[in-house]
């Protein structure tokens, strides 16, 4: 079982309204960002002027990628990063020594130190919203209906949104628009495999691994 | 990535030990230098302890570092483990000097042996996939190192000590490990030539927009003439300095005192410098922010 988040990069509108309600339902310090979006772009397209309107743009909504070989578990020397019995990674403060090579091991960035507590921190994805059926936060309050949450052992047909005005739960491959398996994407993989994919349709994705 | 000084002064202190007990080791297999091993040993002891107290200050929750021998394939565990290591060859060293009995081979030989396996877990801690610059040349970097700092400041000792045999030997052993030092550097240098970093074009981040862009065509910019610059030119320098030192104090075994000195500072400007020169590369592959 891996608990992951697909993003369809295509409907997401960089309100940043994720990264908003991450901090406010994770209390998030002051200058963390558990998740993260950027703008990618604008960046010419291939065989256009470089003016627009030949240019695209996407945003890019990063936290943790809860990955399958995570370095940031390999370095830990306490075991407080750890992979959860649902395949995300967690960390345990009360072992955590803050001596913040996770933070260096990881490749996206994602970890931060909380100066208060005087330990590292990162996306749960939303652990305890998650063990009571709910969504975690940046799934619910995605206001493009961007981001789906499910196991990536179980396929695309596992992944879930938010609650539409009926009371019904949306799932992902019946409300999204069509997309191709080579429409999914990863952000860049040293070897870590990060479980969380982005659906791109009908623009290049930048930054490799396809 | 901003320079971690606790970590610097860590590692720095962790190749003055283990290159003098190397040192020292070399020194016990070659029967030389019996009268100056106890004040070398206690210098190693001491340069421990220091990098021990740096690498404290580098932790958040120091009142939990048991919980640091928790994880075997960490590298902060190894170096843990590699520490008590060699403090308790320290105080084997101790008590076989003490008792003026004659240092065995084997203890010099495991000493040599957890020296060099020290500087590589060392070396391991900072071996991330995630940042191009930190790759195994590290462990050719932290090796070189050992192989400067421990004959220089035996060197330091012998002449102070004015123990002739042992500064000819601790002269000749700084010119090859310095030698190797600068050739260590070199690797790194190429290594670094060949990194490579995820491409964006152009981006920004929205809760930093004033924050221009980072773009990395090659690391070699950052160290010829980029940022790193100094610390990169300085530090190669300072260990051609050490060489010339150590070339032309052989013939002035006995006198080497000025030249000893110079190498020494020399030696640990080189140590310092290049350390925050890792941290100046140390880019993710990663560099939206």
């Amino acid at each position: 079982m891996t608990k992951a988040i697909i993003t369809d990069v295509n409907r997401c509108v960089g309100c940043l309204a994720c990264s908003v309600a991450c901090k406010a339902v994770n209390s998030v310090p002051i200058g963390n960002y558990w998740n993260k979006v950027v703008r990618v772009g604008p960046n010419p397209i291939p065989g256009g002027s470089g003016q627009y309107p030949d240019v695209y743009m996407y945003f890019l909504p990063i936290s943790c990628q809860h990955c399958e070989n995570p370095e940031c578990v390999h370095v830990c020397p306490t075991e407080a990063s750890h992979v959860a019995e649902d395949g995300t990674i967690q960390i345990d403060k009360e072992k955590c020594i803050g001596c913040q090579f996770c933070v260096m091991a990881c490749p996206y960035g994602v970890r931060y130190l909380n100066e208060e507590e005087k330990v590292v921190e990162k996306c749960t994805l939303c652990e305890q919203k998650l063990l009571q059926g709910e969504l975690p936060q940046c799934v619910s309050q995605c206001g493009g209906n961007a981001r789906w949450v499910g196991d990536t052992d179980e396929g695309l047909d596992s992944f879930v949104g938010s609650f539409d005005s009926a009371g019904n739960q949306r799932k992902m491959t019946e409300f999204l628009e069509p997309f191709e398996e080579s429409d999914i994407y990863h952000l860049p993989d040293v070897g870590n495999k990060p479980s969380f994919s982005y659906i791109l349709r009908g623009q290049h994705w930048e930054g490799g691994d396809e | 990535m901003e320079t971690q000084w606790p970590l610097v002064i860590f590692t720095f202190f962790v190749c003055v030990t283990c290159g003098l007990l190397g040192s020292m080791s070399v020194l016990a297999l070659k029967g030389q230098g019996r009268d100056l091993q106890m004040t070398a040993l206690v210098a190693s002891a001491v340069s421990l302890v220091i990098g021990g107290i740096g690498s404290f200050l580098h932790l958040q929750h120091w009142e939990r570092i048991f919980n640091g021998f928790g994880h075997i394939t960490s590298g902060i565990t190894q170096e843990l483990i590699g520490c008590v290591v060699l403090a308790i060859l320290i105080v084997v060293w101790f008590v076989m000097l003490r008792g003026g009995k004659k240092l065995p081979v084997g203890l010099s030989a495991v000493t040599l042996v957890a020296a060099v396996a020290m500087v590589c877990a060392t070396a391991h801690s900072y071996l991330m996939a995630a940042i191009p610059a930190w790759s195994w040349a590290l462990v050719v970097f932290y090796l070189g190192n050992a192989l400067m700092m421990g004959p220089v400041v035996l060197w330091g000792i012998a002449a102070i000590k004015r123990d002739q045999e042992v500064e000819k030997t601790a002269i000749g052993m700084s010119l090859i490990g310095a030698a190797a030092s600068l050739v260590a550097d070199l690797v790194y240098t190429a290594v670094c030539a060949t990194a490579t970093f995820a491409n964006y074009g152009h981006y920004a981040d929205p809760t930093s927009m004033t924050t221009a862009p980072t773009h990395i065509d090659s690391l070699m910019d950052i160290m010829v003439a980029g940022d790193g610059a100094v610390n990169f030119w300085v530090s190669l320098v300072c260990v051609a300095v050490v060489i010339a030192c150590a070339a032309v104090a052989r013939k002035k075994v006995g006198a080497s005192v000025p030249f000893m000195a110079v190498a020494v500072v020399a030696a640990a400007v080189a140590s310092i410098l290049f350390r925050v020169l890792i941290y100046q590369l140390g880019y993710s592959v990663f560099l939206l922010y």
